[in-house]
């Protein structure tokens, strides 16, 4: 049996997708497959959302038989926390994370692991993403998303790699860097790949940054805003890349109503002409607000459009910053997202390269 | 065309009903009261006779096939209905029976089901949801409105069947306002604006059409058929939703967007339907034109016994474009030796406060045969000693034998109804208030100009569509809308519109023949894909005025850029033609308008245009003399003639761009928003520059 473990430098990297991406090729190459996210460092739920949903979905994609308590083992949360720095928690957490991945693995060919969201977590309670792996000796592929906006293009890349390097050592088998915006691929491809290569890290990909990866669910927003669907209850899974306010005169919305694909508007349900506009351009969900019905023409045409409309309570701007945060943290859940990124995986990941690094 | 509708030797009114106070009652009694002559067969199963007629269970058992039928069942029953007047062969059928695409989803289907049955059956349908149709020559009156209004020239057609039975009330009152037609339109289904405008430019019963609509779905027919209707007879229209509430209602009533108001303007205009402002004025001037022959040019006489209100007039109609007629001097000395000496005999003509009926005849005369006048105006304030009646029959006779139009202007209530009355027996309309008979003159001067005007000269340009193709090709592979500027100047290129010359050289030898052949002064740019930015790294020298110059900054650019970004790969420079700003900054844009299409605009470019919003509308295709128009349109237009010294612009190379991005955006319906800010235009003869173009996609 073999195990591979995939962390990350930040949250909301890839790390999930990666698994799940590694974890069917491997199964479609025959293999049997096992998974598990041996610490969960974020309470279960934040926002109303239940983050470990996300395991679910793998456990669900792979169609494992593991119950989805045992797919988390240890989760820390404040009380647990607390208990730990009283010295009161009276658990052996790397013996229950080791029993864990015993069962996990029992009868497969591999087991997959998902770390962490940063590489100095678990810390304050023993279980830091280095003794892991050194724990359970187990080879690391790390994920590095692209943050363009934040240092120097490909600066921050380079850091990320090497002090993942310098931490791991050996025990890093190689890297794959997410998120790359097309404009910036030739330049992490041509230089900042063959550089770290050049020091000693295997690049096993370069993923180019896809928006619709990123983009939200029409039932996603629904759950954020616990909204009333008026039309499109059928449309839950229709993914959405922009946001946009309808607060403004027609003439000025409609040329950005029409530079944004995919989007939803936010606005009062009383503005007709917005509401009559977002539905002649590109919008796959509509969000009144203020709890004002909108008038039977426009649920008519939405119908007719294939666009949800959905119904709050609140203001424009409470439902924006509701939905808001929400951008780039989406999960992949949802088939068509999922086949996508499997589609992307397919070309720029050099998956042979991994399977024959961990000797499987 | 739709004479079934207006002309019918025989009608069904499913619904009719002998209790009153049902619709279907009011339906049959009103073709009843109105006198209609032919076969009236009510349709009701659970009555033999109705009124006095023989009633039939279903249109299926009548001796005869009519030429009409009107529904007035609850709306459920309503398909099956049209579907037995199909059966029957019946090819016009007006639904007065409400409760479809305006009532919501169920509504929206049932009304599909209804269209789709009229076309089954080559059925036209008026309706639903209306209030029904009046035919006063016919004469025809199947709506359940409060009577039948008198007749008259105006045929009137209405989005607001409410409106119309206002107005209707109205015009039982009035001695002045008859109708031809009066149809109410509902919901639309099938029988629209268009079609009612097309039926009526022959009938010979209506010399003026009106219309009250909120909307036009099919703006670029809206304009090809106004065209041609309009050259035959005015079209007068008032549409609402204005204002950005008033537009929002009208979203609310059809769901969709509604089309900008620069849209319906220029379509309008385009379509020579002169637009109305208020019901006040639409019906003021279609008083003018059903009564009244056409105002030829725009000289104005005005003959009053009150000062105040002459001068109120004069204002009225010179901020409309029309002025006071200047006398013949003939017709001055005869007015100075009839009138008193306090009286004014320059116009407007004061024929004092004791001006008798006598005096007014006299006058109106002498004015109406001055061939420097063009339209009279007669305002009478009823002073102690007027003579309301000898007066109005004064200025009733001189209508009579002049081609010239005249309107009264009978002030006040009590008495000016007297004055009003007579003025109706010779077809003269009468104002309450002075300015309302101007800017009914104002509005007769603008249709003859509509209607005098040259038709649209259709141009051609020979342009490479197939280029433009795999340019928008390509954008919408990449899931991409807005354009690219290397992509945005392909098309600019294949549209025939002038850039900025520009060649890549790989040596500085080559550099010098490029820039011998563009000429000077030259610009060089670095040409790297590896170089972004190339002001950063040196890769930029304008003003190159020689050989020389321009083989210097070939080697100075290379060599800079070599060694700031070493692994560069360089192309060598960019040779490109300097750009004289010594233009005028102007703007062609493009904005898709939900009803009409494309509407292009012109104005003046550059930051100004944000400013001061100086622009002009037309709805593509449109021809020469539009493009023309749009250069003479905005308030700036002396700037582009030339002032204080500056040479005109090159005035056909706007027109000419004008064109051809009107042949663009026609050609290719996709482009949803285009934009060049600015263009440069120069002195005539020096054509016009492309700096800066934009289009966005429909996605």
């Amino acid at each position: 049996m073999k195990s591979l473990y995939i962390t990350s430098v930040s949250s909301f990297s890839g790390k999930t997708a990666l698994s799940l991406g590694l974890g069917l090729r491997m199964q479609a190459a025959g293999f049997s497959v096992g998974y598990l996210k041996p610490v969960s460092t974020q309470p279960y739920i934040v926002g109303g959302r239940v983050l470990d949903e996300d395991a679910d979905f793998v456990r669900r994609s792979l169609g494992l038989d593991t119950p989805l308590w045992e797919l988390s083992s240890v989760i820390i949360t404040t009380e647990m926390l607390d208990e730990v720095m009283a010295g009161t928690l009276g658990r052996d957490l790397l013996s229950e994370v080791k029993e864990a991945c015993q069962r996990a693995s029992e009868n497969k060919d591999i087991l997959i692991m998902e770390g962490g969201a940063s590489m100095r977590e678990g810390y304050a309670v023993g279980l830091n993403t280095l003794s892991l792996v050194e724990e359970l000796d187990v080879p690391v592929v790390s994920v590095v998303s692209f943050h363009g906006e934040e240092c120097l293009a490909g600066m921050c890349v380079v850091d990320d790699i090497l002090s993942a390097k310098t931490r791991l050592c050996d025990r890093l088998l190689g890297v794959v860097i997410n998120g790359v915006p097309r404009e910036d691929l030739a330049y992490i491809n041509d230089k900042v790949a063959p550089y770290v290569e050049q020091q000693g890290v295997q690049v096993y990909g370069v993923l180019p940054h896809d928006p619709y990866l990123m983009a939200l669910s029409v039932g996603e927003v629904i759950e954020a805003l616990d909204a009333e669907v008026l039309t499109g209850s059928h449309l839950k899974e229709r993914v959405i890349e922009n946001l946009s306010v309808g607060a403004m005169s027609v003439e000025s919305a409609l040329p950005r109503f029409r530079r944004q694909l995919n989007k939803v508007v936010f606005t009062g349900g009383d503005r007709t002409d917005i509401q009559a506009a977002a539905l002649e351009t590109s919008t796959t969900c509509l969000v009144l607000t203020g709890n004002l019905q909108p008038t039977s023409t426009i649920l008519t045409r939405a119908e007719e459009l294939d666009v949800a409309v959905l119904l709050v309570p609140y203001n424009t701007l409470e439902s924006v910053e509701r939905v808001e945060g929400m951008f780039g943290k989406t999960s992949l859940s949802q088939p068509e997202k999922l086949s996508r990124f499997q589609a992307m995986l397919a070309e720029h990941l050099n998956y042979d390269q991994i399977v024959k690094d961990l000797g499987l | 065309m739709l004479e079934a509708f207006f002309q019918p030797k025989a009608v069904a009114i499913i619904g009719a009903s002998a209790t009153e106070g049902k619709l279907g009652h009011s339906v049959l009694a009103n073709c009843i009261d109105a006198g209609y002559k032919g076969n009236l067969y009510p349709i009701n199963p659970k009555a033999d006779v109705i009124c006095g007629y023989k009633a039939y269970p279903s249109v299926l058992d009548l001796p005869e096939t009519p030429d009409l039928a009107v529904i007035v069942i609850p709306y459920n029953h309503v398909p099956a209905a049209l579907r037995e007047c199909g059966e029957k062969g019946i090819l016009a059928v007006v639904i007065i029976s409400a409760g479809f695409r305006e009532a919501g989803k169920e509504g929206v289907e049932r009304e599909r089901e209804v269209v789709k049955i009229a076309k089954q059956y080559n059925i036209r349908v008026i309706g639903p949801n209306v209030l029904g149709i009046i035919d006063t020559a016919t004469p025809l009156n199947v709506t359940f409105a409060a009577g039948t209004p008198p007749r008259g020239k105006i045929a009137f057609m209405s989005q607001s069947g409410a409106l119309q039975t206002a107005i209707l009330d109205w015009s039982l009152a009035s001695d002045d306002l008859g109708f031809s037609k009066f149809v109410s339109l509902g919901n639309k289904a099938d029988v629209s604006e268009i079609d009612l405008m097309q039926a009526w430019a022959d009938d010979p019963e209506s010399s003026v059409i009106l219309a009250y609509i909120e909307g036009v779905p099919n703006g670029q027919e809206f304009i090809h058929v106004g065209r041609e209707v309009s050259r035959k007879k005015p079209i007068l229209v008032l549409k609402s939703g204005v204002t950005e509430s008033g537009s929002r209602a009208v979203s609310s009533h059809t769901g969709s967007l509604a089309g900008s108001e620069q849209a319906y303007d220029a379509g309008f205009y385009q379509a020579g339907v002169l637009r109305m402002d208020n019901l006040q004025d639409l019906f003021d001037s279609a008083r003018a034109f059903a009564d009244q022959p056409l105002l030829s040019g725009k000289r104005i006489a005005i003959i009053t016994n009150a000062g105040g209100p002459g001068i109120l007039a004069t204002d009225t109609l010179e901020r409309n474009g029309l002025h006071l007629a200047r006398f013949e001097a003939d017709t001055l000395q005869k007015l100075k030796a009839y009138l008193p000496d306090a009286a004014s005999a320059n116009n407007p003509v004061d024929v004092l406060g004791d001006a008798l009926g006598e005096r007014y005849a006299e006058a109106l005369e002498m004015v109406a045969q001055d061939p420097n006048v063009d339209g009279l105006l007669c305002i009478v304030t009823p002073q102690a000693m007027t003579e309301i009646e000898e007066t109005a029959h004064a200025i009733g006779k001189v209508s009579q034998h002049t081609s010239k139009p005249v309107f009264g202007a009978f002030m006040g209530e009590a008495r000016a109804k007297d004055g009003e009355k007579i003025l109706s027996s010779y077809d003269v309309p009468n104002y309450r208030f002075p300015e309302q008979a101007a800017k009914a003159f104002a509005a007769m001067r603008d249709y003859r100009l509509l209607r005098d005007r040259p038709d649209a000269e259709a141009v051609e340009f020979d342009v490479d569509r197939a280029a433009v193709r795999e340019v928008f090709e390509k954008v919408r592979s990449e899931g991409r809308v807005s354009v690219g500027e290397a992509e945005a100047r392909r098309v600019a290129e294949a549209y025939g519109l002038q850039l900025p010359q520009s060649k890549l050289a790989a040596t500085a030898d080559e550099a010098v023949a490029f820039a011998n052949e563009i000429g000077y002064p030259i610009v060089l740019k670095i040409a790297s894909p590896d170089i972004l930015h190339k002001t950063d790294v040196g890769g930029v020298k304008v003003n190159l005025n020689s050989a020389a110059d321009v083989r210097d900054a070939f080697d100075l650019i290379v060599y800079r850029a070599t060694r700031y970004v070493p692994d560069a790969r360089i192309w060598g420079c960019l040779v490109q033609e300097m750009v004289s700003m010594d233009g005028i900054e102007v703007l062609v844009g493009m904005n898709r308008d939900p009803q009409f299409g494309p509407l292009v605009t012109f104005g003046l470019g550059g930051i100004l245009v944000e400013v001061l919003k100086d622009v002009t509308f037309r709805i593509a295709p449109f021809g020469r003399q539009d493009a023309e128009a749009m250069l003479d349109e905005i308030r700036a237009t002396a700037l582009l003639r030339g002032v204080r010294g500056r040479p005109p612009a090159d005035r056909e190379a706007m027109v000419e761009i004008l064109l051809r991005i009107g042949q663009l955006v026609t050609d290719f319906p996709e482009v949803v928003e285009m934009d060049i800010n600015p263009l440069m235009v120069y002195e005539s003869g020096r054509g016009a520059i492309t700096l800066d173009m934009r289009l966005v996609l429909k996605d």
